[in-house]
């Protein structure tokens, strides 16, 4: 009966079989009922998530769409309750025993991930980050910053697209300078115009493009960059105790965003380097950016959902470098209040300065 | 013969005793007085010249009629007017009377104050205040004036002394002296009770007595304003700012791989070259000055600071 069921996987710990979950800021596997440690290694020798019996493809059984959404259900393998998914989640929490399920199939094949880079940073971290938003921002409303007004966070290994990138090509400037000196009673003015041609290639690594359309482009924008220097080999087991996605935009469709910062680059890049004088203007841009290598990589996000005057906030923290953004409201009586009191204190120090004979 | 003598001399002691009055009495400069200049003046080459050419005269007088123009009656009353001024302002008062060559008005005031400066006039050691009145008796052109020294020029400003030298013009010009300097010391005196103007009420005396009235000037409220409004903007937008920070990335620069940059074609060249002239009409606006203040005194050969003004007739 259960091989013919969508199984959700789970990671169980090896001495008492108890859901086991990674923790982020000791880079390890702990289990809550026993306290076990684990590492990697130590997951992977006791064929846990990563295992060849866990990543069997089964078959899902039940697809529903409601309100333009696929939702699948599968079955939670620790105490076998329903299990209701979108069809893009790819890990998620039994809502009956907690457990982590990790809806492989989603994360199989074609949406297997090559490389991970796992939470460096846990949760704690993350409100931290919430509360320190105040510091520097005196128009952050009073009580915005409030433990009490996060709604929800949420661990999630987002999917991203990282393209090794070459763009080539050729760029076409003119330039004109313009010097005006005064001789006698005539004004002089002097144009010189410059032709600049630069035909080059420049190479980007890994120029990172969020490949699930749930997510703001400009909030995974926000947090970059990752260090990809700690991008490990993917396994299941990095998901226990978060949520993961798969990603439902293509790399082909991604790299439309990685082809216009690439090129951009490349052109400000090539323009700085022209020796001409004056203000450039291009007159051709041959300029092409060609993908040398593509990754689907799973990389961590601390997703924040703040409510706050019935209205709701979303914040994101990178899960490797805790850099936090979001849009914060504005205090509009902080705002009025600051900017009288400030253009008060400044008319003051100028009227001042003027009554003390500095020049205004 | 005997008779003739006795006779001419008679005639001759008569007459220098009435014309010879005290008034009139020079004394000499010499090098043991100091060239009689007991100011603080630096005395140069060229400054002994006019100080020797200048009447050297007992500044207790106060009335020194060159030009024979007063009577004994006249000198009395003037005298008491001039005393009246003394005890009323604390300040000297000078009258003068000689006839001397000079129709401009600037010469006419060189000469009065140069006479104030270089004997011994001003109650107040260090500047010297007082007053003269000067009248040039020359044919051709006949002057008078009233020049100020010292604190004098704070009290009787050009808007006090202008009027009084219109009021004195009909006397001066019917040579009713006695009934114009009356006019002149009784206003200077009433002026002298209203004290120093609202508008010289921050002026000051420099160290050469120069008078320097601070700049009046409404506080530049348009200017402040715009740029207490322009800082105050970019401040806020700045601090606004930080409250916003996601955005859509529009570069990759963080990417590149410094090492791959390759140039086949590196090239820049001087397309085109001109020059072109206009030529703009010399302005005759001079720079503005800023703050401070400014100085509305003359000064005669002395360096003195000194006020007033004179007129024609």
């Amino acid at each position: 009966m259960a091989d013919n069921r969508s199984r959700a996987l789970d990671n169980k710990c090896p001495s008492c079989g108890a859901p086991i979950l990674y923790n982020a800021t000791t880079h390890n596997w702990v289990c809550e009922y026993c306290h076990s440690k684990f590492s990697l290694e130590e997951m992977k020798k006791y064929n846990n998530a990563s295992s060849k019996e866990n990543n069997e493809p089964i078959k899902k059984v039940i697809k529903k769409t409601t309100d333009n959404t696929t939702y699948v259900r599968y079955f939670c393998k620790n105490c076998n309750a329903e299990i209701i998914a979108d069809e893009n989640t790819a890990s998620t929490f039994c809502v009956y025993c907690g457990n982590t399920a990790i809806l492989k199939e989603k994360l199989s094949g074609e949406f297997a991930p090559s490389k991970i880079i796992p939470f460096k940073k846990d949760k704690n971290y993350a409100i931290n980050g919430f509360k320190m938003l105040k510091k520097g921002r005196p128009f952050v409303p009073k009580d915005f910053v409030n433990e009490k007004n996060i709604e929800k966070i949420t661990g999630v290994y987002i999917p991203f697209w990282l393209y090794d990138v070459m763009v080539n090509g050729e760029l076409n400037v003119k330039s004109t300078r313009v010097a005006s000196w005064r001789s006698g009673d005539y004004a002089y003015t002097k144009t010189d115009i410059y032709a600049a041609d630069s035909i080059g290639e420049m190479s980007y690594g890994k120029v990172p493009v969020d490949g699930s359309s749930r997510f703001a482009n400009d909030i995974m924008n926000a947090i970059e960059p990752f260090d990809y220097s700690e991008l490990e080999e993917y396994n299941h087991a990095y998901l226990s105790g978060f949520l993961a996605e798969k990603y439902d935009v293509d790399s082909s469709t991604a790299f439309e965003d990685a082809r216009k910062r690439t090129v951009k680059s490349t052109t400000d890049k090539m323009l700085s380097d022209m020796s001409v004088p004056g203000s450039k203007v291009i007159t051709n841009n041959t300029l092409a950016a060609n993908i040398q290598k593509t990754d689907y990589v799973l990389l961590p996000v601390w997703m924040v959902n703040v409510k706050y005057n019935n209205k709701y906030y979303t914040f994101a923290m990178n899960g490797q470098t805790g850099e936090f953004v979001g849009n914060i409201p504005l205090s509009v009586g902080k705002v009025i209040l600051w900017y009288f009191g400030l253009f008060f204190l400044i008319a003051c120090v100028g009227l001042l300065l003027n009554y003390l004979g500095v020049v205004i | 013969m005997r008779k003739i003598v006795k006779l001419f001399y008679t005639i001759l002691i008569i007459l220098f005793s009435i014309n010879v009055c005290a008034s009139t009495n020079l004394l000499e400069r010499t090098e043991e007085n100091n060239w009689g200049v007991r100011k603080r003046i630096e005395l140069t080459d060229t400054r002994l010249n006019i100080i020797r050419n200048t009447k050297y005269v007992n500044a207790n007088e106060k009335i020194y009629d060159f030009s024979s123009i007063l009577s004994e009656d006249d000198e009395v009353k003037i005298k008491e007017y001039v005393d009246k001024f003394i005890n009323a302002t604390g300040m000297d008062f000078v009258v003068l009377t000689d006839s001397v060559p000079y129709s401009y008005d600037e010469r006419n005031a060189e000469y009065a104050v140069d006479f104030y400066d270089y004997n011994d006039f001003g109650l107040d050691y260090n500047k010297y205040s007082g007053v003269i009145l000067f009248r040039n008796t020359y044919e051709s052109d006949p002057y008078y004036g009233l020049y100020t020294t010292g604190y004098a020029q704070q009290y009787f400003p050009v808007e006090r002394y202008d009027p009084i030298l219109d009021d004195i013009y009909p006397y001066f010009k019917s040579k009713n002296y006695v009934e114009g300097i009356r006019i002149v010391v009784d206003e200077l005196i009433n002026y002298y009770n209203l004290g120093i103007p609202n508008e010289y009420s921050d002026s000051y005396l420099d160290e050469n007595g120069n008078l320097i009235v601070k700049a009046h000037h409404e506080p530049p409220y348009l200017i402040v304003g715009i740029i207490s409004f322009v800082i105050t903007s970019i401040v806020i937008g700045v601090l606004v700012s930080k409250n916003k920070m996601v955005y859509k990335a529009k570069d990759a620069n963080q990417y590149l791989d410094a090492n791959s940059i390759k140039y086949s074609k590196k090239e820049s060249h001087l397309v085109s070259t001109h020059t072109t002239s206009r030529y703009i009409p010399p302005s005759d606006s001079g720079g503005g000055s800023f703050g401070g203040g400014s100085s509305h005194s003359f000064s005669g050969s002395s360096g003195i600071g000194h006020g007033g003004g004179g007129r024609h007739g």
